[in-house]
């Protein structure tokens, strides 16, 4: 257990931890690309609502909440992984947990 | 013969303020159903009007029809089933697009309905109004508004209700929803098939075509018992392939279109803007609380909040109530000279009698004050805060609620509240951990015990380690079942937060005082039947008169039924640190929690006669205890079989699965056993606390 090898394992958190951030980065450049994110990975902002693919029952769910084509949608919090996103949608604020926003799909 | 009798149905959005609403209609009239709290089962109540008795149903809230949870499932059943003349349509004035869509399906009910909108104190802050005539006019369905919490606006409900049950052909002049051509067609050849039927008088037959064409189960049980239903589900499957075809999107996204459109023409023709709009206070304090940092920080601040407040107030009601028991116990056992029946009444009815009596303030302040954060808004806040560590353990946020009504208070209202859990799985393994806190029955166990051996520095120190090691033994235990016997992912939670609004003290009180009665209705039946065992099967058989060993009280012990119970149960309990009298104590606990303090009391006064010592001092001076043993007892009370009544609920709740009530019962007192036989036996290695 030398110094040197201390040193290179605080290194090696350190740059995983950076690596993790860039990571972040790169998901929020993403809409500028291709105009369709998923809902986890949103910034806090105004959105329009595309598709989500979950099983049968829970879109039909969610389309009563309110998730119906080109319907808008105020991104308030997002918690980012495991956590939860907060959305306002027709005047009424609802939290999903990140499980379901993965499946969500929306653009700017 | 003129019917006297009106049945009205609540129903509405969740937190649109139903039960506001019901409890400033019915007042004091009320029964509820078993337990009240979040609306997890219906509530009836009455009143008196113009000759005429108005029944009130109380159902929990739904989004629509398509039921997801099993709270909302009550709701369509007693719709199907249950019959009723008129309906009352709550109407949360601020989320009005959500209400309109379930309007739009209960318009299909040939059933008067009369809307409500209520809140709209809420919606002037926000720079709107609604005009209630242009509403009445479009929708064709009589139209209220009110502010439920300040009592304005209600009194007209009562004259809308009895005339528009007068006037029951009022049905026509409602609005109908008309759908794209092409599903109107479709529709249509549905409706030819289905055949007339008593039954479906209730419901136009538009409307059960449409649910079938979305696979709702219950139409589609409707349906199963008509003659030609192979024909119907043949259409369905060849109707649903056309429209799929022809919008190339699934049916239900089609006709949900639809209803919003029809909700938004009807919002924009009625709201008007006032003025610009005051700052939200709900979004100031979200702001903090949904924080990710501070959120939990906030969330112990309100949990130390509720346990000051229910210790605090509960001091000196229940030193009165200890007083008072004293006194009867006195005044008793003047009046009685026989020996037997002065015993069975002293040391059997009354001493277990008081032993739930003394904790009852605390249970109902426990109610009480989460009541007033459940009214108020910010149980769904916790739910969010708590859901990355409930994540964790494979449960939901969701499974927080019951965890929260459970400790200090009692397990029966929390497993019922887990109705409001989406899966089966989660509420399944939620009941089961449930009644690992620390009741209000368990409590003075807990706070005898302590106080015996610790100085009194360390009570809160030790009390709150006690709570903490409640949660986490039942987060493992979640992580376990999880993985082993209920597998399946923890579902996704959908929550709605609501506005923050001080709760009215009428509806906490109500909730306060329904959830806290199952705890008083054990008192005036199981307790005083265990209580009288109990005394019975430690005072017979007794030693003749004339015996020699009439002094020895220890003998009398060994020589009644209890006695011999407790030799055949000694070798069992040693290596845990228990003696047998201990155990039988534990064992009449499996009835009731609270008679465990109570069969120590009836113990000791038959051991040492009946001295003026309290039971403290009594334990203290005995040298069968130590603190070691003292929280291996503890450890054994926390865990395993919980009360009867809870049993009972779970085997109902769960649709009487066997299997799991067994493990239930048998798996904690093993899981019980193997941790307080760890905890004895560190001690003795170690040599603390003997």
């Amino acid at each position: 257990m030398n110094l040197k090898f201390i040193v290179k394992l605080i290194y090696k958190k350190y740059c995983y931890v950076g690596n993790i951030l860039r990571k972040n980065k790169k998901r929020y450049r993403k809409i500028e690309y291709s105009g369709t994110i998923k809902l986890s990975d949103a910034i806090p902002g105004k959105y329009k609502f595309v598709s989500m693919h979950c099983d049968r029952i829970f879109v039909h769910k969610l389309l009563e909440i309110g998730f119906i084509n080109d319907e808008e949608i105020f991104i308030i919090y997002n918690t980012g992984l495991n956590g939860n996103v907060i959305l306002k949608i027709k005047e009424s604020k609802i939290a999903l947990s990140n499980k379901i926003a993965k499946k969500i799909i929306i653009k700017c | 013969m003129i019917k006297n009798d009106i049945r009205v149905v609540l129903i509405g959005k969740p937190n649109s303020g139903k039960s506001t609403i019901f409890n400033v209609l019915t007042g004091s009239n009320q029964h509820v159903g078993n337990y009240s709290g979040v609306t997890v089962e219906k509530k009836e109540g009455f009143k008196k009007y113009h000759g005429y008795k108005i029944f009130f149903f109380d159902l929990p809230g739904i989004y629509s029809f398509f039921s997801y949870s099993e709270d909302e499932m009550i709701t369509k059943k007693f719709l199907l089933e249950e019959k009723f003349d008129v309906i009352l349509n709550i109407v949360d004035s601020v989320d009005i697009e959500h209400s309109l869509y379930l309007f739009s399906q209960i318009i299909e009910i040939n059933v008067p309905i009369i809307m409500i909108l209520n809140m709209c104190d809420v919606l002037k802050n926000k720079g709107k109004e609604i005009d209630g005539k242009i509403m009445s006019t479009i929708l064709g369905v009589p139209v209220i508004s009110t502010i439920a919490n300040k009592k304005i606006g209600t009194d007209n409900i009562f004259n809308n209700i009895i005339s528009s049950f007068k006037n029951i052909n009022n049905t026509n002049t409602r609005v109908k929803i008309v759908f794209n051509n092409i599903i109107e067609k479709e529709i249509d050849k549905i409706i030819s098939l289905i055949p007339n039927n008593i039954q479906l008088t209730k419901f136009s037959k538009k409307f059960i075509s449409i649910e079938l064409l979305e696979n709702d189960e219950f139409a589609l049980k409707l349906i199963s018992k008509f003659y030609n239903r192979d024909i119907i589900l043949d259409q369905i499957m060849k109707s649903k392939k056309f429209i799929e075809m022809f919008f190339n999107k699934k049916i239900e996204s089609e006709i949900a279109n639809t209803r919003y459109n029809f909700a938004k023409s009807v919002i924009e023709k009625t709201i008007k803007k006032i003025y610009l709009k005051k700052t939200n206070i709900t979004d100031i304090i979200d702001s903090f609380v949904l924080n990710k940092y501070f959120g939990l920080i906030f969330f112990s601040f309100v949990v130390y909040i509720i346990f000051k407040i229910t210790f605090i107030f509960s001091k000196p009601i229940s030193s009165l109530l200890a007083l008072f028991f004293k006194f009867i116990e006195n005044y008793v056992s003047l009046f009685i000279t026989q020996e037997i029946i002065r015993s069975l009444v002293v040391d059997g009815i009354i001493s277990g009698i008081s032993g739930v009596l003394n904790f009852f303030p605390i249970v109902l302040f426990m109610f009480f004050a989460i009541g007033f954060f459940e009214d108020s808004g910010y149980m769904s806040r916790v739910v969010i805060v708590m859901d990355k560590i409930m994540s964790k353990f494979g449960l939901n946020g969701k499974s927080f609620l019951p965890f929260m009504l459970s400790t200090n208070g009692c397990a029966v209202p929390a497993i019922l509240s887990t109705r409001i859990l989406d899966s089966k799985r989660d509420r399944l393994i939620t009941m089961f951990i449930v009644p690992f806190m620390i009741c209000g029955a368990k409590l003075p166990i807990f706070a005898l015990i302590i106080s015996v051996f610790f100085n009194v520095k360390y009570h809160a120190f030790i009390m709150f380690s006690m709570y903490v090691v409640s949660v986490v033994i039942a987060l493992i235990v979640a992580k376990l079942l999880g993985k082993t016997i209920l597998r399946g992912d923890s579902t996704n939670f959908v929550i709605e937060l609501p506005e923050y609004h001080l709760p009215t003290i009428k509806s906490l009180f109500l909730k306060m005082w329904g959830r806290s009665l199952l705890y008083l209705k054990k008192a005036s039946s199981i307790i005083i039947f265990i209580s009288i065992i109990v005394w019975f099967l430690f005072s017979f058989p007794r030693i003749p008169k004339n015996s020699i060993y009439n002094d020895c009280l220890n003998y009398k012990m060994n020589y009644s039924f209890a006695g011999r119970i407790v030799k055949i149960f000694n070798p069992l309990f040693k290596p845990i640190g228990m003696d047998g009298d201990k155990a039988i104590s534990l064992m009449a606990g499996f009835a009731a929690k609270e008679v465990i303090v109570s069969t120590l009391n009836t113990i000791y006064n038959i051991q040492n006669g009946n001295d003026r010592q309290s039971l403290k001092e009594k334990i203290a001076l005995d040298k069968n205890w130590s603190p070691l043993k003292g929280i291996s007892f503890l450890i054994f009370c926390l865990i395993y079989t919980p009360c009867i009544t809870s049993v009972c609920v779970f085997f109902k709740e769960t649709f009487s699965n066997y299997k799991l009530t067994t493990l239930f019962i048998i798996g904690n007192t093993i899981f019980a056993w193997i941790s307080s036989f760890v905890v004895f036996q560190i001690g003795m290695l170690l040599k603390i606390g003997i």
